[in-house]
């Protein structure tokens, strides 16, 4: 029994190859996120160690939860104090920042570069930094630069290199030499070295402060004794760890981040293995329709059932394992490409070799054939309720009757709506309101699915109206219509796909329509000035003074963040310049109170942030500066909740309360220009571009393109839909060659006598071409239906205020995209139905 | 083996096609007996019940000591495993396993061994020794269906059911088949029952029974081609059949 079903699988393997993709794909994603996050957290483990190699302990700033704000500084005192500790061989104590401080080129602009500009105080045994020409920096108008800024400029030794500080004032110093450094901070940063004081003036704006420190033991000495001994003559003011449990931090917070990644790559897993399933069932579907002689026979020698399931399940279980095992494979490809792609964008990572975790095997085979043999089981059943008759020439039952699948599919889909009335009031607050829905949403495609069958001979009849017009289509659209339950499972595949990617479309557009409208309807600003998308730069308070000063500037309202606590947890809190400007130029609504006049101890929350944390007009918050030091804060006005300013808002400058703490403030990350009524927008724009020329990463964004960018148009929730229908019309087409292979198989005789009176070549091609399009439009059709009534429900029901947006292009490419599958899909069956000998095919059994 | 009053109706209702109305019949163990008659007589029917591929409306049938009326599939595929054999019109060899996995195929169903002294004794009554491990595609019509007979024979049944055995060879092949029949009947005491059309092929067994409009109308022993014509042209002329 095991011999005959291996053998007849072996006799079928192109047909199984085919449906074996959607595994092979889903498997090869699923290893692919074990391969790829495995191979990069090797690559991180070695790049922390090299980091932390040599570093014996280690002195940072402690970050307080609870007073927030600024971070504690060492001072000479603290050094001197960690050079008394016995064991201690030598301390570098570390000056940094990046990006406030820019290297100016030869033109007299900002240099440009992907990385950073850095700069910090030059150390002689810095790990990673070698000095390869010159000396280091002695006197305070001394710099060493890093080669790819040596090379920028051109700068040698000796050379005059200009800076703008974050004043956004010049100073000149002279280079004293020139280091790599591309160990540590990456090949494609600036870096400027100088001596602890100049280093601590640019960053600090004031000498006698470091960030950290790096200690050195005396050989014999235990790091961790060194460590518990530092760190008792510091206080709990800073933290103190040695190399090796700084790299495991480290690596934990990677890992972290990996893991996510992980996640991410997962729903394309799960959305490529669930058509995956359609399409195995297809198969096994055809496989034993095409098999019915064979296991009627089986079953005439005295096969049971049970062992008719078994030889299907079994057929099913080789599938999935060499499906797995291509998956595999193809995955360890795929995650190695994409550690290599994400090392490439991670400053000196280097990946050697590839990892493959035994997690991504065991996972690989259990889920590829786990899927495959449970898509196989009612086809196994279905074969199993073969009658031997059928093994004696008897034609097979008739298809049984529609009217039971029309009772189930209308009784799920009665339950599928009960869910998603259940479900999508409580869907915005609960996560669990969210699962309510997401089963109701597979409740109803479910009851599509049975119900498919029945919508073939209408709806292929709707579709094959408008292809065909001539003898050869309407041939083509009735054989599509001859076997429905094929048919309909064939084009439930590409109909599940396109509802469930229509379903997200309709709920995105119209998230992002809602969003758009609103901010149209209140932003009053015409010009948005902010670090461009994923760079988070800031604005300097100097720039938004020079841009008000422009003429036609009617305001510049600035926004900015800073850090501080509230109710014993940080939060980051909006600081604004003018609360008035700000409030017009953003479009900001009152709830309650007032928002446009905001005293110095005047707080402004929005109001799902009230509702959180129970706050109402007039209530006192208290917040932590960050020096320690608590301020008493009154509410004085709810906002309406909006995509631009959310959470707390203050007034700017609340100098008198001691505000702000950090060393680097005032900077905003956004600034809302109006134009005065008279002035030219354009005009305007262009003096404020040519303000950006010396800020890089910051960039200017007319009112429509802000719109455009904050309301997600060109959002990543798209770019993941069209992968997502790439990868469904792909599987779609390999299911739909399926079905037209085996029709043209079938039909051999037939077609041999369509050729015998009369049907050319290239009417057989069109005939073929036409079912293939008929049924893969049939599946776009009903999936757009279902994706789009699924949408507005969802929408209508559990979003407020949204529009409607019915995402037209997406479904005029669904169309587009379901005739080209169908297109493709027919090439090769329509070609073998040409070539038919008419004598042979006349006569084939 | 043994059949009473067998009733089997298609369909229901205004669509109901009666195919069999009370057929009783004993078919004597160790004989060779054909079922004839015209198309649409009811004789392929009949064989599918008797053989329990299909289920009969009413009455009874007996394979051995077992009444096979009322079993459920499970009883049935047990009687159809062991205890009955089939030999089709269209060979039905699996065209993926060679002549020698065909002809085990049952057995290996069954999960029992073959008795290797009986199995040659088969082997070399269809003279096949030379050809067990080709595939179908590379037998001749004769030849498959001898692998057939073979297939049916290797398991011992009690009975071997063959449904037009020689309606798809040419007459020498269909001759040298109806001969190993024949042969199987004397020799290993095989009881057969053949569903035929062919009087020639009609004129190798012991009994014939004639079959019309679903009843037994008549039955002849020790036939010859010719009386089995005979009697078949007396069915016709009675009007059933448009043979």
């Amino acid at each position: 029994m095991l011999r005959a079903t291996l053998r007849s699988l072996l006799a079928r393997k192109l047909r199984l190859l085919t449906s074996m993709f959607a595994i092979v794909l889903s498997v090869a994603f699923l290893s692919a996120s074990f391969v790829l996050t495995e191979t990069l957290s090797t690559g991180f483990t070695r790049l922390v160690a090299s980091f932390t190699e040599g570093l014996d302990v280690l002195v940072s700033p402690r970050i307080d939860r609870t007073s927030a704000g600024e971070p504690a500084y060492l001072d000479d005192a603290d050094l001197a104090a960690i050079r008394a500790v016995p064991g201690v061989a030598s301390v570098q104590a570390a000056v940094g920042d990046h990006d406030q401080v820019m290297a100016i080129g030869r033109d007299g602009r900002v240099l440009l570069t992907s990385g950073s500009h850095l700069v910090g105080n030059w150390r002689p045994a810095l790990p990673g930094v070698t000095l390869r020409a010159g000396r280091a920096p002695r006197a305070a108008t001394e710099v060493v630069i890093n080669r790819r800024l040596a090379t920028a400029g051109p700068f040698a030794p000796g050379d005059a290199l200009t800076v703008r500080d974050r004043d956004g004032a010049r100073r000149t110093f002279t280079v004293a030499g020139i280091a790599t450094d591309d160990q540590r901070q990456g090949d494609n940063s600036f870096s400027m070295y100088f001596t602890d004081a100049t280093a601590q003036d640019l960053v600090f704006g004031q000498t006698g402060r470091y960030q950290g420190a790096l200690v050195d033991a005396t050989p014999g000495t235990s790091v961790n004794r060194l460590s518990a001994d530092v760190r008792s003559v510091l206080g709990d003011r800073f933290e103190v760890s040695t190399g090796a449990e700084r790299g495991t931090e480290l690596l934990e917070t990677v890992r972290k981040s990996l893991d996510s990644v992980r996640q991410g790559l997962l729903g394309f897993v799960g959305f490529a293995l669930f058509i995956g399933a359609f399409l195995i069932l297809n198969t096994f579907s055809i496989i034993v329709a095409q098999r019915l002689r064979e296991l009627a026979l089986l079953r005439a020698v005295g096969a049971s059932r049970c062992q008719i399931i078994g030889s299907v399940l079994t057929e099913a279980v080789a599938t999935g394992l060499v499906a797995s095992a291509i998956g595999l494979a193809v995955g360890v490809g795929l995650g190695r490409l994409g550690a290599d792609f994400l090392a490439t964008r991670i400053e000196s990572l280097t990946l050697s070799g590839v990892s493959v975790p035994a997690t991504a095997v065991v996972t690989s085979f259990a889920v590829g054939t786990g899927v495959t043999v449970l898509a196989a089981v009612l086809p196994a059943l279905r074969a199993s309720r073969t009658s031997p008759v059928v093994a004696m020439g008897a034609p097979a039952a008739p298809e049984r009757p529609m009217a039971r699948r029309l009772v189930a599919g209308v009784a799920v889909g009665a339950c599928g709506a009960g869910l998603l009335a259940y479900g999508l009031p409580a869907a915005e607050d609960s996560d669990s309101g969210l699962w309510w829905v997401l089963a109701g949403v597979v409740a109803v495609l479910l009851a599509l699915i049975l119900v498919m069958p029945i919508l073939v001979r209408p709806v292929t009849g709707l579709i094959g109206r408008i292809l065909a017009w001539s003898a050869p289509g309407k041939l083509g659209r009735r054989n599509a219509a001859r076997q429905p339950r094929r048919t309909a499972t064939t084009a439930s595949a590409m109909m599940i796909s396109i509802a469930l990617i229509t379903v997200l479309g309709t709920i995105l557009k119209s998230e992002i329509a809602q969003t758009g409208q609103s901010m149209d309807r209140t932003m009053r600003a015409d010009l948005v000035v902010g670090p461009e998308r994923w760079n988070h730069g800031t604005v300097r308070a100097g720039l938004r003074d020079q841009i008000a000063q422009i003429p036609g500037v009617a305001s510049a309202a600035a926004v900015g963040q800073v850090t501080a606590a509230i109710g014993g947890r940080l939060h980051q809190v909006n600081v604004v310049s003018d609360a008035a400007d700000v409030a017009r130029a953003a479009g900001l609504t009152a709830v309650a109170g007032r928002i446009d006049r905001l005293g110095g101890t005047e707080i402004l929350v929005d109001q799902d942030t009230a509702d959180r944390e129970h706050l109402r007009i007039g209530d006192p918050i208290p917040i932590g500066d960050g020096r320690g030091e608590t301020h008493d804060y009154t509410v004085a006005g709810i906002l309406t909740p909006n995509a631009l300013v959310t959470g707390f808002v203050l007034a700017l400058p609340p100098v008198e309360t001691g505000w702000p703490a950090y060393a680097r403030f005032p900077v905003y990350s956004q600034l809302y220009t109006e134009v005065d009524d008279g002035a030219d927008p354009a005009t305007v724009r262009d003096a404020i571009a040519g303000l950006l020329a010396d800020e890089p990463g910051i960039t200017i964004a007319t009112r429509q393109q802000f719109i455009g960018e904050r309301s997600g148009a060109n959002d990543d929730g798209l770019i993941v839909i069209q992968l997502l229908t790439l990868l469904a019309m792909v599987i779609a087409a390999l299911g739909v060659i399926n079905t037209l292979a085996l029709s043209v198989i079938e039909r051999t005789r037939e077609l041999g006598l369509l050729r015998a009176i009369g049907l050319r070549r290239a009417q057989v091609i069109r005939m073929v071409a036409v079912e293939s399009i008929v049924i893969s439009l049939l599946g776009a059709v009903v999936g757009l239906g279902a994706g789009v009534g699924l949408g507005a429900t969802i929408i209508t029901a559990g979003m407020e205020q949204a529009p409607i947006i019915i995402p037209w292009d997406m479904a005029a490419t669904y169309l587009i995209g379901a005739t080209v599958v169908g297109l493709l899909a027919s090439i090769a069956p329509a070609v073998r139905a040409a070539r038919l000998n008419v004598l042979a095919a006349v006569a084939y059994e | 083996m043994l059949a009473t009053d067998v009733w089997k109706v298609f369909g229901s209702g205004d669509t109901a096609v009666t195919a069999l109305r009370g057929v009783s019949l004993a078919i004597a163990t160790g004989a060779f007996t054909a079922i004839m008659g015209p198309s649409g007589s009811g004789k392929s029917t009949l064989m599918h019940c008797l053989a329990g591929l299909d289920r009969a409306t009413s009455g009874e049938i007996q394979i051995g000591r077992v009444r096979i009326t009322g079993l459920k599939d499970q009883g049935l595929t047990r009687i159809r495993r062991d205890q009955v054999g089939f030999i089709f019109q269209q060979f039905n060899l699996l065209p993926t396993l060679s002549a020698g996995e065909n002809i085990l195929l049952p057995l290996a169903i069954a999960g029992r061994r073959p008795d290797p002294a009986w199995y040659d004794e088969v082997i070399d009554a269809v003279g096949l020794g030379d050809r067990l491990r080709h595939r179908p595609s590379q037998l001749s019509g004769g030849q498959q269906q001898r692998v057939a007979c073979a297939r049916a024979l290797v398991g011992r049944p009690d009975v071997i059911f063959a449904d037009e055995p020689t309606g798809n060879l040419d007459s020498a092949a269909g001759a040298e088949v109806l001969g190993l029949l024949r042969r199987s009947v004397r020799e290993f005491g095989q009881t057969i029952v053949m569903v035929t059309h062919d009087p020639v092929a009609a004129a190798n067994v012991d009994r014939v029974v004639f079959l019309s409009d679903g009843a037994l109308v008549d039955e002849l022993s020790a036939p010859t081609p010719d009386t089995v014509l005979d009697r078949l042209r007396g069915l016709s002329t009675s009007g059933a059949g448009v043979r």
